[in-house]
């Protein structure tokens, strides 16, 4: 398969290769495999896929500058002719504004959970495999990161450190430390007193060793269900933060502060806020879908925290 | 029992505190001078100093920490910089919108949800588990602020059944405060239901191919019965875990809704004073919601241990 | 789907007129016909069940014995209705007077816990782990007997979610009763315990009970004692045997536990990839066992008498089910395997009365000595083969059973 031999080379380097005592060798086959045979993982997939490359290409293909005005078609329904999804309210191109909305949205999505993802990690590994007092430490600090609503972490983030794409990302990202510690640590326990742990552990493996060598790869196919999923909410959570005016700046063209922007206009120019709209929700669907697809080809069982 | 529950309210006592140590010395760290934004751009330093000295933020840090600190156990979260209005009041004031639409929505997710994953289950790769299915996903893929503009756009605006904007307290009639919140409660409670819905039907899913599900058709009963008797309680046990988790999700929804429609709710008083850097009110409302996180989770916790009898009480974690 | 049967299928069987083995007069309690209980998976057809015939008699312990996969919990779950997603397909199933086949999903439900009761392998997982002992044992009471307590869906789920069941209630006074029949110490307060509070073989006596509790004249044991320790494996199967005296029960206990069988059993069925090997009575089975693969079972169980330096075991594994061998499934593992293996198998009556072997050793035209054989009259043989098999036919076919309850 073409498409699996893709995702082998690119991830191979960091995650393959049959390990001595691991169990994962097939992981990345099940990927591939996922890709070519499941409708929902291809559907998905070309979604992302979709708007991934409108988002890079954007400067490229976009029919115009996204700050571009033009007074004389202040928002312009026309869906045929110069503007394909019409203008807002300074006659800006909608579908350009959309198009470098994507960068951002993809990107802080992606960027806040891959921050959430080794932070939480990390975390998880340590506090799991050593147990004790590190655990009950780490898990205490986890419990109170929990114990604040996600959107209440990024809006006081955002006000402490100010608006700005890194801020963002952190912002939302912080949200998915705990419950990436709680599923790593998880998989963890659950692993460590496997037949191939103790069997690393008896020929003299260290700890480090074990713990990154044995012990992560075999907790990745839930991490990567669990990055899937968590990459569609933060997708969400960066448009509602920048819906409020709390994202990335008042003048960048985002999903989120597109919708914002056009919601004062609904009676007359509906098109505004719904286009948007309807961008995110085939984005966030598309890997929603891929996401689920996953968890069946992993045999991930659907928990709370995915 | 009682055991537990006083070690869970515990523990969650010193997250809060924990919660609100960790508020106060963020909120300090928020650039900006709240005398300056108060008294606007052009005024004299001397009144800025005059005013700062009279807020109490010429103190030492630690001075202002255990003043709070010990103004808190006493229930005083404060008074607003900006309309001198105690902080507590001011919250009060904005909690029941707030409390309406996130107690609304969580019904509507509920009623949606329990059925549909267990029609799911039960129906599975028939068009009913589909239908379903399909609709979670879409719930769960739209962000629930733009479900509220266009609910707004449709029922309010187009059809014209329901108002736009505002709330009205269920005090001034039941009908007016449903007609009110309505729109918003749908717009936080499809995405939850559509999760919950997806939970129930993996977990549906699973006890209907439990032993004991085979033994109780074994004995004769109707399918019925199986599944609600002997089904149900199981399925749900960790679906309340997981409402319980999700409820961050849901008061995250509530903030973004009540913008759309206009409410004066929490959120909106939240957000209205990270932008005029009122610490005391933004320290109260985040000490607040955490508290109702807390033990709203407490409380799903303690439900979990009524529904499930394989928990011991004395256990505790 | 399930209109064509294979073409083979009929003439594979032994299934004749004489289905009853024993020669008591009356009508066996259970007569099963020619099984078939076929699974439709991604790999094709699995054929669980292969053409298995065999009767019960009123008050005795059935054995049906077997490896793992061999078809004999699909053969039980099969007779109720409750092999899901299975084509169930018989010549005929009969219980007392009733065509089990011809019954709808309702009618089923009427048999099962009341007629014929079931206990499975693993308690733990048996018992639902949010109702009381007591309340799972009371429900099967007030379902299949008219003591005037209401079972509509409303009542059921507002005595589990809102009052309990009463104490004093005709079903909860059994539900005790009964656990103090099966040995419980404390009935009445173990009544209100859950499942999780009672140890394994409480609760595999919890089951039996609960078995009991509709007076089923036949309690199939799917593998009772497998799933607990040996010390109370003696006690469960000792509370079984007990039970057929007290109430002339007839059991139909299924194990892979040849030890097993020779403790309780009054005849045995030995069944290998879906198909019948051999059916005698225990005695007969373990003194003279006549097929290659019961001897080899018998071989490869520990005795306290042993010389042997190594257990006998049977080479090889059972055979994927949707590519068995044509013939004698077992074939290519037998030692005593010949050029008649590869027919459709037959049962061969034997001396005693009921002794039948599914081995084509035991064919007419085939003279030997032991396993070895002398000389083979391959037309005599496939002849008498035909003969056998011409007995299954003209007996009506039934294609649709099962289909309902898939």
């Amino acid at each position: 398969m073409s498409v699996s031999e893709l995702f082998k080379r690119t991830i191979g380097a960091s995650g393959g290769g049959g390990k001595t005592f691991g169990v994962r060798s097939d992981l990345l086959e099940r990927f591939g495999q996922t890709l070519s045979r499941d409708l929902r993982a291809k559907i998905g997939f070309s979604v992302v896929l979709l708007f991934g490359l409108a988002a890079v290409f954007a400067p490229m293909l976009a029919p115009y500058d996204p700050m571009a005005q033009e007074y004389g078609v202040l928002m312009a329904p026309d869906l045929t002719s110069a503007h394909p999804l019409g203008t807002d309210s300074f006659g800006r191109d909608l579908l350009a504004r959309l198009m470098f909305g994507a960068r951002i949205s993809l990107a802080v999505g992606l960027g806040a959970v891959t921050f959430g993802a080794v932070l939480g990690i990390l975390i998880g590994l340590v506090s799991g495999y050593y147990g004790g007092y590190v655990d009950d430490v780490l898990m205490r600090a986890v419990d109170v990161m929990w114990a604040f609503p996600w959107l209440l972490i990024a809006i006081m983030l955002v006000a402490i450190f100010g608006q700005g794409f890194w801020n963002v990302m952190v912002a939302v990202g912080f949200a998915y430390i705990d419950d990436f510690a709680r599923l790593a640590r998880g998989e963890v326990l659950s692993i460590r007193e496997e037949e191939y742990t103790m069997a690393a552990k008896s020929v003299g493996l260290g700890d480090r060793e074990i713990i990154f060598e044995e012990v992560f790869p075999n907790t990745v196919a839930p991490l990567i269900v669990q990055f899937t999923v968590f990459t569609a909410r933060a997708i969400l959570a960066e448009s509602t933060l920048s819906f409020l005016g709390l994202g990335v700046k008042p003048t960048t063209p985002t999903w989120g502060a597109l919708l914002g922007q056009g919601r004062g206009f609904i009676t007359q120019a509906w098109w505004i806020s719904i286009v948007p709209g309807i961008a995110i929700m085939v984005t966030v669907l598309g890997i929603n879908l891929f996401g689920d697809a996953l968890r069946d080809a992993f045999d991930v069982k659907e928990t709370g925290e995915t | 029992m009682r055991r537990y529950v006083a070690k869970r309210v515990a523990h969650a006592a010193v997250v809060i505190y924990i919660v609100a140590t960790i508020v106060f010395f963020a909120v300090r760290a928020i650039p900006g001078d709240p005398a300056r934004v108060l008294l606007g751009g052009d005024a004299s330093a001397e009144a800025i100093a005059a005013l700062r000295e009279d807020m109490g933020l010429t103190e030492p840090l630690y001075v202002q920490y255990f003043r709070w600190v010990s103004r808190i156990f006493q229930g005083d979260l404060g008074t607003s910089v900006f309309s001198d209005q105690s902080v507590l009041q001011m919250l009060m004031g904005v909690a029941e919108p707030t409390l309406s639409i996130a107690g609304l929505g969580m019904v509507i997710a509920l009623l949606i949800a329990i059925p549909a994953g267990i029609t799911s289950a039960v129906k599975r790769y028939q068009w009913e588990d589909y239908v379903a299915t399909g609709v979670s996903f879409l719930g769960i893929s739209m962000p629930g602020f733009w479900i509220g503009i266009v609910l707004l756009m449709v029922f309010a605006d187009q059809l014209g059944v329901v108002p736009a904007f505002g709330y009205v307290s269920f005090r001034q009639g039941i009908i007016p405060w449903l007609e009110h919140i309505a729109l918003p409660a749908l717009a936080v409670g499809l995405p939850y239901g559509g999760i919950l819905m997806r939970m129930t039907r993996s977990s549906m899913m699973e006890v209907l191919n439990e032993d004991y599900m085979r033994t109780a058709r074994a004995k004769g009963l109707n399918g019925r019965l199986i599944l609600f008797k002997h089904g149900l309680q199981n399925a749900l046990i960790p679906i309340v875990t997981i409402a319980g988790i999700l409820l961050g999700v849901l008061l995250g929804g509530v903030v973004a809704v009540e913008i759309v429609f206009g409410i004066q709710g929490l959120g909106r008083l939240l957000i209205a004073s990270i932008e005029r850097r009122d610490f005391p009110v933004i320290q109260g409302a985040v000490i607040v919601i955490s508290f109702v996180f807390v033990f709203m989770n407490l409380f799903v916790d303690i439900m979990y241990t009524s529904i499930n009898p394989r928990i011991k009480y004395g256990g505790g974690d | 789907m399930s209109s064509s049967l294979p073409p083979n299928a009929n003439a594979q069987q032994e299934s004749n007129a004489t289905a009853s083995p024993t020669d008591g007069g009356d009508d066996p309690l259970l007569v099963v016909e020619d099984l078939h209980t076929t699974f439709s998976t991604d790999r094709g057809e699995v054929p669980a069940v292969d053409g298995v015939s065999f009767a019960i008699e009123e008050g005795e312990v059935f054995g049906v014995v077997g490896e793992s996969g061999s078809g004999k919990s699909v053969t039980a779950l099969s007779l109720l209705g409750l092999a899901d997603g299975a084509r169930v397909e018989a010549d005929r199933v009969s219980f007392r007077d009733e065509d089990l086949l011809a019954k709808d999903e309702r009618g089923l439900r009427a048999i099962r816990g009341n007629d014929i009761s079931m206990i499975f392998q693993d308690p733990m997982s048996s018992l639902n782990p949010v109702m009381t002992v007591g309340e799972q044992i009371a429900e099967v009471v007030r379902h299949h007997n008219d003591i005037g307590e209401s079972r509509s869906l409303f009542a059921e789920l507002r005595r589990k979610y809102v009052t309990g069941t009463s104490e004093s209630s005709a079903s909860w006074e059994r539900a005790v009763e009964l656990l103090e029949t099966v040995g419980i110490p404390d009935p009445g307060d173990r009544a209100h315990e859950y499942p999780h509070q009672l140890s394994g073989g409480m609760k595999q006596r919890v089951m039996i009970a609960q078995a009991l509790a509709g007076d089923p004249d036949l309690i199939i044991a799917d593998e009772p004692t497998t799933a607990l320790d040996v010390t109370i494996e003696a006690q469960i199967l000792n509370e079984l045997l007990d039970l057929r005296d007290e109430f002339g029960v007839s059991i139909m206990l299924i194990t892979h536990d040849l030890a097993v069988v020779r403790e309780t059993c009054d005849r045995v069925a030995v069944m290998y990839a879906g198909e019948l090997m051999e059916t005698a009575d225990a005695g007969t089975l373990f003194d003279d066992p006549r097929h290659p693969y019961t001897r080899g079972l018998i071989n490869s169980i520990p005795r306290t008498d042993d010389d042997r330096e190594w257990l006998d075991a049977i080479e090889g594994n059972v055979p994927d089910p949707t590519a068995k061998p044509s013939g004698c499934p077992f074939s290519d593992r037998c030692g005593a395997a010949f050029s008649l293996c590869g027919e459709p198998l037959v049962g061969y009556p034997a001396g005693k009365s009921g002794h039948r072997t599914w081995c084509h050793l035991y064919n007419d035209a085939v003279s030997r000595d032991g396993d070895e054989i002398d000389h083979v009259d391959e037309m005599k043989a496939k002849q008498h083969i035909e003969e056998y098999a011409a007995a299954a036919d003209g007996v009506p076919y039934r294609p649709d059973f099962g289909s309902e309850y898939a």
